[in-house]
């Protein structure tokens, strides 16, 4: 078992979706790799540097030396923890502002110089998708529509993920695409933090779009699109987190890593599909 | 403030057509709401405060811009200017929790034992200390 990767769980999965923890270490398990555990704060949250820039870019910094220090690459399992962290590596390639960063870091013994790599969780299977295909034991027989997410795939200079990449890794494990118009739309959770209609109205105007084209689910690599979709009032479109459908075709079965725990009923599909 | 979008801006509108909040209310657009308050100076932030916070930050405005305008950097600067008695409740309450937990979201009971029961690690604080020293909260 390789041990070079920190896992950076971020708020989210640890708390309100420990189940899609539970498969991305599964998965890795399969990759052969034991992620470590460090003393990781929030990411932070991209609306902590709406509040205050310079503090998010300190903590994000804090995050990437404490990696750092343990000479581990970081894999990521949410997409907003992702798109903080590769934007705060961005930012710190400027030299006046990494100094800016490592003076506050000084004062909690820590220094970031840049040598780390950092993964969403979706960019380190993709990478690694040829040796996946050799473990690929129970093809998923499912036809889904794709929801990237915006996190991971903008601003498109600064993360690593391309929105085609989704629809190679679920061909992979035996999965249909079925496109769709409204496949690049946000999910709309962040809108809640002023108004939660508008929140809802977007994540239903995909919704009733997946409806209508008789996908047999969503599937995402974000954990905040996954809640706004498994809980939206009324949703009946069961959604998956990616590395939920790649440790079921490697072999995990679907109730040890909690797909039981889902809100919109993603067992049966799931059950189908293997049966058949 | 400006980042811009005065100089470079030429309305073509693309900005709005990809806009997530956009797609719902049409009379709202990026471009509309920064000019807004990059010509009268922020003087107003209070009436647009609420416009500015549906933002979702999700870069695909930036991506279209045939300008190469930074909107959404704009939108983070702009979201700087408020002081914090002026954050929507939310915000508040989030920065709160980091301040007392280092996350946005505490363990509960309840996520602790399905961690368990999912046999995953159990979770570990971070120094809070050394994240306030860091911070300007």
């Amino acid at each position: 078992m390789e041990e070079k990767y920190a896992l950076f769980t971020g708020c989210f999965i640890p708390t309100e979706l420990p189940h899609l923890e539970k498969a991305s270490v599964e998965t890795l398990k399969s990759m052969e790799i034991k992620p470590r555990y460090l003393e990781f704060s929030c990411c932070p949250n991209p609306r902590v540097r709406s509040v205050d820039e310079n503090s998010w870019l300190n903590i994000a910094g804090r995050n990437l030396a404490i990696a750092e220090r343990e000479g581990l690459d970081i894999i990521t399992l949410c997409s907003d923890c992702y798109g903080t962290l590769k934007m705060a590596e961005y930012m710190l390639k400027n030299e006046s502002k990494r100094d800016g960063v490592n003076e506050r870091l000084k004062e909690i013994d820590l220094v970031y110089d840049g040598k780390i790599e950092i993964n969403h969780i979706m960019d380190f299977i993709f990478r690694n998708r040829e040796k996946i295909a050799e473990k690929i034991r129970f093809p998923i027989n499912l036809s889904l529509a794709v929801h990237d997410g915006c996190r991971i795939q903008r601003p498109s200079e600064v993360v690593e993920y391309k929105p085609n990449d989704m629809d190679d890794l679920l061909r992979l494990i035996g999965c249909e695409i079925i496109p769709y118009h409204f496949r690049d739309l946000c999910c709309g959770s962040p809108a809640a933090t002023v108004n939660q209609a508008i929140s809802d109205e977007i994540a239903k105007l995909k919704l009733n779009e997946i409806n209508e084209i008789q996908a047999d689910g969503i599937c995402t690599g974000c954990p905040l699109c996954f809640m706004q979709y498994d809980r939206i009032q009324g949703g009946n479109v069961p959604i998956f987190y990616y590395p939920e459908l790649l440790a079921i075709a490697m072999g995990v079965h679907p109730k040890e890593i909690g797909i039981q725990y889902h809100k919109t009923n993603a067992e049966e599909a799931i059950e189908k599909c293997l049966r058949s | 403030m400006n980042d811009g979008i005065e100089r470079e801006c030429i309305q073509c509108g693309r900005c709005g057509g990809v806009c997530p909040i956009g797609r719902v209310r049409s009379e709202i657009s990026p471009r509309k709401t920064l000019f807004r308050i990059v010509q009268d100076r922020g003087k107003r932030l209070d009436r647009d405060r609420e416009e500015l916070w549906m933002c979702v930050t999700c870069y695909a405005c930036d991506e279209i811009c045939p300008q190469g305008v930074k909107l959404v950097n704009l939108m983070f600067n702009v979201r700087n200017h408020l002081s914090m008695e002026k954050m929507p409740d939310s915000i508040k309450e989030m920065i709160k929790t980091i301040k007392e937990e280092g996350t946005v979201i505490p363990c509960t009971m309840e996520s602790k034992r399905l961690r368990k029961d999912l046999g995953l690690e159990e979770l570990r604080k971070p120094d809070i200390q050394k994240i306030l020293k860091i911070s300007n909260f």
